[in-house]
Order: C-alpha cells, then structure tokens, then sequence
C-alpha cells in the first residue's frame, strides 16, 4: 500500500512540476514581444490531410495537428498527385535535397527558434536546415527569386507573430504522403506562446493553381526540456539503398 | 538510461512494429517491400552508426526465405535512436540477435529493420518510425 501511496504521491509531484512548467508565462523579447526561443517537439506529420494528437515527434506528449479545411486539387494538382503516387516516385528527400518550408516541420526531430527582436532564426534538425524571418517591418519583396525554402517575413499582430512565406520553386512537397505544391504557394503562420511550455503554430496554404481552397493545420509544440539540444544530422552520409537499388557492403561481398 | 530500463521502455513501443506501417522520411515504400517479412538469427557482423540511417550486417538465415546470407538492416538515424536510448553501444558486432524487418525491393539481402531481439531477450525498436501510411 506505502508502494501505491508512494507512487501516486510521484505522479502527482510530476503533475505539479510539470504544471508549473507550463502555466509561466512566456518569456519576452527585450520588445516586449513574446519569446519563442527553445527547442521544441512538434508533431510527426506525414500527411497534412491527417490529424495528429497526443503524441510529439521526440518522445512528448501534447503535440497535434488539427487539419481545417478541405483539400480539393485543381487539374494540375491533381495530375501532379498522381504523377507523385506512382510506386517507382522519385523522393528528392532521400536525394538529399532540401525538405522544403512545411514538410521541414513534419519530421520525425525537433526544431528550435533563436528570436531576436529584428528576426525569427528556425533551425530544423532534419538535414540541420536554417531559416531567417525578418520581423523589423519589411515588406515581402515582389520579385523573389524561387527557393526551395521560400522568403519569410514576420509581423507582430498583439503577442502573435504572423510570419508569411512565399517565393518557392515549386520542387518540394508538403509532406511525405507527396501532397504536391506548386511556385504559387504561399504560407501564412500565425505563432503565439500561450504559456511558457506551449507554442501555437496555425498554418494556412494557399496555392490556386494546385488547390482549390486554402488548407489549415493548427498545431501544437511542447517545449523540450530544460538541456535538450539539436543533434546533428547528415543526410548524404549512407545512403545505401537510394532509389531502391542497394549496394553491397564489404562484409556482404 | 540504465540498460534494464532503456529495455523495458523500448520493449514497450514494439509490439506493435510488425503491423505497424511505416512511413519512413526517405519514402521507405520506393526502397522496401512492407509485404515481405524478413526474420533472420544471426551474428552482427558489422555496425556502422551512420546518417541518414544506421546500418547493421547480421550473418544468418532468414526464416522467411530461407536465404543464409550477411543481411544488411537499416534503422532510424543515430539522433532519432539516440532520443530513444539507444546508442553505438547498443548493437555490437558479435551480439547474437533475431532481427525482424522488410525486405529490399531489389531482391538483395538487405531489408529495413523493424526491431532486434538480442540472446538475452531485450528487444530494441529500430525503425525509423512508427507513422500510419497515407491514405
């Protein structure tokens, strides 16, 4: 019985911990604009058309993705969805080329912000990726050069930093399930910390030539704890059997 | 993690690995067939604890095909293991293991690993995830 007490006083002892976790409020920004710098575990999302709950990427609990909106395709997204969907498709991921913007937050690793009041750094562990987002008040420029990651620019809407992100090459998918997107694509996040644990990132994607109406996915990061850091990943490094055809080792030959 | 614990919680996670589908990041079904189960006893032969994903050599017969050969195993990529208390240390070549997976889709001994049961019972989960597959 002293075992049981015992073991529900350390649950409730976890509880409390972990609530006060969670229940500080954000940290801010010497601007007074809230601080998103952390690492953090957010979702596994292989397919935006798909809900997530409960469960983080790196081992948390009260990651999701909650998808809004319908994914209807145009004819030329379409096309390109089945042209993706055939057995023998080409993964530039697994060429280790850039993930792109939104299939970068999918993965099976965490990420990490770096704010400062002029900028948003993301750093991806997956392919260890970074991006920038000004938030001193620029506009988006209207000529972008196409990139596999997009430009971004951020602003300040209250505490919510509404980060649009445009400007791609089109080469890239959503997610791994091979939701295409086209060069139209154009992505507006909007992020808030609603306490110090917890990160709101809403996503809306808009792309009129591959989709007939935007698609949403609101989710939910959980903070990594205190010490948790990025690893190091390299793509390129052992690709044994990339493209489907595997080569031997030297213990196989 | 102390290496009891590391093996209670990892043997938690893999009853489900051999229904499971696998969504692995480097579109896993262009590579691997999910339809063709591999079971091989063997020795490890050779661990390289590489990105994008590890690599395991296992001397043995697949129970499945009945081929005796040097089989390769991938796994999840050394950051993902390492988050599951799972390090370079953990596999060591010598080990007697029973390593489930799915088969190459050239035909070749090489599969994409699932889980390892060492010779004293502890199973590791070592796929890269545990992900529904797209609809």
């Amino acid at each position: 019985m002293a075992r049981i007490l015992s073991v529900a006083a350390l649950s409730v002892l976890a509880a409390v911990v972990i609530s006060a976790q969670t229940s500080k409020p954000a940290p801010r920004l010497s601007n007074g604009k809230p601080d998103f710098t952390g690492v953090w575990d957010h979702p596994r999302v292989a397919d935006i058309s798909a809900n997530v709950k409960g469960a983080c990427a790196s081992g948390g609990r009260g990651c999701s993705s909650v998808v809004s909106g319908e994914l209807l395709f145009t004819p030329a997204g379409k096309a390109e969805w089945d042209k993706n969907n055939k057995p023998t498709t080409y993964d530039y991921g697994a060429h280790c080329q850039p993930w792109g913007f939104v299939r970068s937050y999918n993965t099976p690793y965490p990420h990490a912000y770096v704010h400062h009041p002029d900028r948003l750094v993301i750093m991806w562990e997956q392919d260890n990726r970074f991006h920038v987002v000004p938030t001193d008040g620029r506009e988006l420029p209207k000529d972008l050069e196409p990139s596999w990651m997009g430009t971004s620019v951020g602003k300040w809407e209250g505490d919510t930093l509404v980060v649009t992100t445009a400007g791609f090459n089109g080469r890239t998918w959503l997610d791994t399930a091979q939701h295409p997107h086209s060069d139209a694509l154009r992505l507006t996040i909007r992020m808030t910390r609603p306490d110090y644990g917890h990160l709101t990132w809403d996503l809306t994607m808009e792309d009129p030539k591959f989709y007939q109406k935007p698609i949403r996915n609101t989710r939910t990061f959980v903070l990594m704890e205190k010490g948790a850091e990025l690893y190091e990943y390299s793509c390129s490094e052992n690709n044994r059997c990339e493209g489907g055809k595997c080569t031997a080792a030297d213990v196989q030959k | 993690m102390p290496r009891k614990l590391c093996a209670v919680v990892l043997a938690a996670s893999l009853g489900s690995f051999v229904v499971t589908p696998v969504l692995a990041h480097h579109s896993e079904a262009a590579e691997y067939d999910a339809t063709k189960p591999v079971r091989v006893s063997g020795v490890v032969r050779k661990v390289e604890w590489t990105n994008p994903h590890i690599w395991f050599y296992v001397e043995g017969k697949d129970e499945v095909s009945g081929l005796a050969a040097v089989w390769g195993f991938s796994g999840a990529a050394p950051n993902g293991l390492r988050r599951r208390g799972i390090t370079k240390d953990t596999l060591k070549v010598g080990d007697m293991v029973k390593v489930q997976g799915i088969r190459a889709k050239d035909g070749s001994p090489n599969a994409a690993s699932r889980g390892v049961t060492f010779s004293d019972g502890r199973q590791v989960f070592t796929a890269s995830e545990q992900t529904p597959a797209p609809k």
